[in-house]
């Protein structure tokens, strides 16, 4: 007994003993019942002796068991009651009876009851029955509840669900699969999934396109695989759904079925359909944008040209203050707006993103001295130096885009040149270590200038879009405010900084930072270096930095003097000095050079000038060389070679044309040639052209004697004193070939056999200009020749001053075009323009009887007439008629002698 | 020295034509049709042009075709890379890739923004070796 309560008060082990309804109609059961459950640690609440009773107990007291007696007296059984309580509450009941008969358990096993007893029981075999059928109620409720949870959530979640077994026949579906597909449970019963899933493929793909499509979810799982296909419901409608599609696997890992999952996808399509179209229109509208931006400039641009341009030309011609200034300030005005217009197009362009990178391979050098050459002129016209600093290690090949890099450069530059008035700019370029280890080094460009500097509270707007430090500064500098703005979004195209330092009254300095690498110039030592020494002095520290690094990696030794006095003092002869270069020098450094130079004879010197004139002309003279500014390294190498090896090399094509000189020649020196009155000789068979250009050297200043022909030329020149002699090559009777020829065999006379003779002809081969000179002709000209022209012609060959009593060609020119409106002029241009006129007529009415080819001839000679008269235009006009000649083009032609006809008539009435 | 300038634009040309006629001769053509029957001419004359200044927007025949086919004509006829004209594109360079594809792939020897000044122009002219300083 004792182990029995210990059993049953183990199982029994709850926070309050179970509460039991006893139902057992015999009293004395009853009553024994109730004392073994007693004391086997059970509460019984209640006895009751019927069915109705039972239903009524429960309802009241909610028993936690209820042992029902089968056998009831009344109408209702235990097993009917079992029912009815079943209905109210969830209690386990458990059946006890006597009786074993077949019918009755039946009927038992097919109510509401979790076990039952059969009587006489043992007190073992009730807890036994009573514990189980407690721990199965608990099961199923258990069961109960979690099926609710899925089952519901499966209902609850807007995705179709399907599960099929492997016969195809479908074993479940939620109610959205009910809803999406259009058949419902019940008819699904006698289905196969096929009939539910009728799919194809979305409209414009293929079923292969339709898989790979939804992004990725196939790479989760090789079943899982995702498809979006065309549903059609149960009434024939189709929907776009997402068809997942999965195995479903029994426990001993054996296929069992599969699971659908179908979305509705018809809202996400849309979408997506929507997204598309704005991507699209986005693309559309930013590529008319960028159309519009490119025709703007193109349109905005064309008129200025005109405008900048003519006034430019006007301002040459201007004879009155007044209309130099209104003509300066229309130039300004141009050039201005021309500023702001490529400043704004180029700032939206970065804006809108269109700038492309293009990567180039070029040597850095290079750039820097193409930069530097750009502002130079500017900046030595206000007295300013441009000095470089880029070591060999970093002056080599570099890639990255060129033309953003030379205008990142160039604005900068010609900033620091517009705000310095003296002193100079650097340019320098040296590599940065990062801070942190292992990042790639950087480039440090910096541009440094003497200038006035920025305020400090002003620094960080300098960067901003048409803020410029002063209101006025844009008055007195120009600019349009944008410049370091763009210089800044360039800048960070090429994935770099740029920042800013200054202290008013010294200077400031733009430091910009790249992400490349230059490598190194490939710098060949040269022979002549060897052992070789060279004294430096320069008043820029970074240029002195800079030569001294190329020389010396060149294989020269390299002494540098940093004061002049230092300089000036230096026993250079006996530093055993090899050469001495000055840079930059000028006024008194001038000075100190030469006398240096003067003592020491057998020193060479080397110096440098800025490109725009130099006024000491004799201490030059004294130097060996003279280097243009900016300095061009591999030209001074090259000359320094020369000099210290004594050889004659030639000079690299790449410097012939410019960077240096032996001494300048100005103004002044021309001016210092003699002024007297020439005597010209002026043959040629054209009447136009005789008339013209002996006008010409008339407001020259000089005299002119006219010969229609070369043998009149011969005889005319044996009667005068005549100085010079301007033969034109195509002459009949005696052409100029043959009569300069006589001349110079003295058939003119011995007074003028070696007079200076100037050919002048239409023809420039080699052939000619060789037959020129072998006859004996001192020069040639060109025609139509430029007044300028002549008079240096004139100068050269005689020695004189080309032109009496004004200050320069340019005076003549002006002065000859203000007398345009003279008598002889006026009256043959309109001549002219008549016989052009006729002749017009003629080309086009009778054209096919003419012939293209005599149309051809006739306008090739009409046309050195419109030179002489300096009508461009016509000129112009009548070449292109030419070309339509040679081409056949008769449409063309017509074309041209109507723009012909138009200017003629412009002719007549600006000058009739 | 002779130039040819070839460019649609009234005023742009007889900027151009001003700005050289103190350098030597200078032909005017409106178009690249035009130009190469200018380039044959000189040629045909033996005294071929030895600048030619070509924008690139013209109408009928376009910078980059005229420049293609002049190079053509030039190798056709044997002449050698040294004398081969120069080249200059000007452009107003609102296209850049034009520009680059002329420059550096089509045989422009340089290019000259517009609107061109007189400084630009010399610069240009000097580095091409036509003027000395």
């Amino acid at each position: 007994m004792s182990e029995l309560n210990d059993l049953s008060s183990d199982l029994n082990a709850r926070e309050e003993a179970l509460r039991i309804l006893v139902v057992e109609d015999e009293r004395l059961v009853a009553v024994d019942i109730k004392h073994r459950l007693q004391r086997l640690g059970y509460s019984v609440i209640r006895v009751v002796s019927d069915g109705a009773g039972a239903i009524s107990a429960t309802r009241e007291l909610s028993p936690g068991l209820v042992l029902m007696d089968i056998g009831l007296q009344g109408s209702m059984d235990g097993i009917e009651a079992a029912n009815q309580i079943g209905k109210l509450r969830d209690v386990p009941i458990i059946f006890v009876t006597a009786n074993a008969d077949d019918e009755v358990l039946q009927r038992a096993l097919k109510g509401n009851a979790v076990g039952y007893v059969l009587k006489p029981f043992r007190d073992r075999e009730l807890v036994v029955s009573i514990e189980m059928a407690l721990y199965k109620a608990d099961a199923e409720r258990k069961l109960r509840e979690a099926r609710w949870w899925t089952e519901n959530t499966l209902e609850t979640i807007s995705e179709g669900v399907i599960a099929v077994d492997q016969l195809g026949l479908v074993r479940y579906m939620n109610s959205s699969a009910e809803l999406l597909t259009g058949w419902s449970r019940d008819e699904i019963r006698e289905k196969s999934s096929d009939d539910i899933l009728q799919t194809e493929a979305l409209a414009g793909e293929t079923e292969d396109q339709a898989e790979i499509r939804v992004e990725g979810r196939e790479q989760i799982h090789p079943d899982f695989l995702a498809r979006r296909v065309q549903l059609t419901t149960k009434s024939g409608a189709r929907v776009p759904v997402e068809l997942v599609e999965r195995v479903l696997y029994s426990p001993e890992g054996d296929p069992r079925g599969l699971v659908y999952s179908l979305k509705d996808i018809r809202e996400y399509l849309r979408y997506e359909g929507e997204l598309h179209a704005s991507r699209a229109e986005a693309i559309e509208a930013a590529r008319a944008r960028s159309e519009f931006v490119a025709n703007m400039s193109h349109e905005l641009r064309t008129p200025l040209n005109s405008i900048i341009g003519m006034s430019e030309l006007a301002l040459e011609r201007a004879d009155s203050d007044d209309l130099r200034e209104f003509l300066g300030i229309l130039r300004n005005s141009g050039e201005s707006l021309l500023g702001l217009i490529n400043g704004i197009l180029d700032f939206s362009k970065i804006e809108a993103g269109k700038m492309k990178l293009i990567e180039q391979d070029f040597q850095l050098l290079a750039l820097f001295q193409g930069c530097l050459e750009h502002i130079a002129v500017q900046a030595h016209k206000k007295k300013v130096r441009v000095v470089q600093f880029i070591p060999v290690s970093l002056a080599g090949k570099v890639t990255t885009d060129q033309q953003k890099l030379k205008q990142i450069l160039l604005n900068l530059l010609s900033n620091a040149v517009k705000f310095t008035s003296s002193g100079e700019v650097a340019l320098t370029a040296l590599q940065e270590d990062p801070e942190i280890a292992g990042a790639a080094p950087m480039l440090r460009i910096e541009v440094r200038d003497t200038g006035e500097g920025i305020p400090p509270e002003k620094l960080e707007q300098v960067f901003e879009a048409f803020t410029q430090i002063d209101g006025s500064a844009t008055r007195h500098y120009g600019g349009t405010g944008i410049g370091l703005a763009i210089t800044r979004s360039l800048v960070d195209l090429l994935r770099g900084t740029v920042s800013v330092e200054s202290e008013p009254g010294r200077g400031t300095s733009f430091i910009v930072r790249l992400p490349i690498m230059p490598a190194a110039y490939e710098l060949t030592p040269r022979a002549a270096f060897y052992g070789r020494r060279v004294s430096v002095y320069s008043n820029s520290g970074a240029e002195a930095a800079f030569v001294e690094d190329w020389l010396q990696k060149a294989g020269l030794d390299v002494k540098l003097f940093e004061q002049l006095s230092e300089f000036k003092e230096a026993e250079l002869d006996g530093e055993g000095s090899d050469l001495v270069l000055g840079l930059g020098l000028r006024g008194a450094e001038l000075e100190a050079i030469s006398r240096l130079t003067g003592k020491r004879s057998s020193l060479p010197a080397f110096i440098s000038v800025p490109i725009a004139g130099v006024t000491n002309l004799k201490t030059l003279q004294k130097t060996d060389c003279v280097l243009n500014e900016p300095l061009r390294i591999e030209l001074l190498l090259h000359r320094l070679a020369v000099a210290l090896s004594g050889e004659q090399e030639d000079v690299p094509s790449e410097h012939a044309a410019k960077g240096s000189t032996k001494v300048y020649i100005d103004d002044a020196a021309l001016k210092a040639r003699p002024k007297k009155q020439l005597v010209v000789l002026l043959a040629d068979d054209d009447n136009m052209n005789r008339l013209v250009n002996s006008k010409l050297l008339e407001q020259m200043g000089h005299k002119v004697v006219k010969a229609e022909n070369g043998q009149l030329a011969v005889e005319r020149l044996r009667r005068i004193e005549a100085d010079i002699v301007l033969m034109d090559l195509e002459m009949p009777e005696l052409d100029g070939f043959a009569a300069a020829s006589a001349i110079r065999k003295g058939e003119a006379g011995d007074h003028v056999m070696n007079i200076p003779i100037v050919a002048v002809t239409a023809h420039t081969t080699e052939k000619d200009r060789r037959r020129v000179f072998a006859e004996g002709m001192n020069a040639m000209l060109v025609k139509p020749f430029a007044m300028e022209e002549l008079a240096n012609v004139i100068a050269e060959v005689t020695g004189n001053s080309a032109v009496l009593g004004v200050e320069s060609p340019m005076a003549v020119a002006t002065e000859q075009s203000r007398s345009a409106g003279t008598a002889l002029d006026t009256t043959d241009i309109l001549r002219f323009a008549a016989e052009l006129s006729s002749f017009v007529d003629e080309a086009a009415a009778t054209g096919d009887e003419l012939g293209l080819d005599e149309i051809g001839r006739r306008s090739m000679r009409l046309r050195g007439s419109a030179k002489t008269l300096g009508l461009v235009e016509v000129d112009n006009l009548l070449f292109r008629a030419i070309l339509a000649c040679r081409r056949d083009d008769n449409p063309g032609l017509v074309g041209v002698w109507r723009e012909l006809e138009g200017a003629l008539d412009e002719i007549s009435r600006s000058r009739g | 020295m002779r130039f040819l300038v070839v460019e649609d634009d009234f005023g742009s040309r007889r900027l151009l034509q001003t700005m050289v006629r103190d350098i030597g001769s200078c032909d005017v053509v409106v178009d690249g049709v035009e130009a190469i029957d200018a380039f044959r001419l000189a040629w045909e004359e033996n005294d071929p042009y030895d600048v030619i200044f070509l924008d690139i927007m013209m109408p009928r025949m376009d910078g980059q075709e005229a420049l293609r086919r002049l190079r053509e004509l030039e190798k056709e006829m044997g002449v050698r890379e040294r004398d081969a004209v120069k080249v200059v594109m000007t452009t107003a360079l609102e296209d850049p890739r034009n520009v680059i594809e002329a420059y550096y792939k089509g045989g422009a020897t340089t290019y000259l923004v517009k609107p061109i000044n007189r400084e630009s122009l010399q610069a240009e002219l000097t580095q091409l070796g036509i003027v000395s300083t």
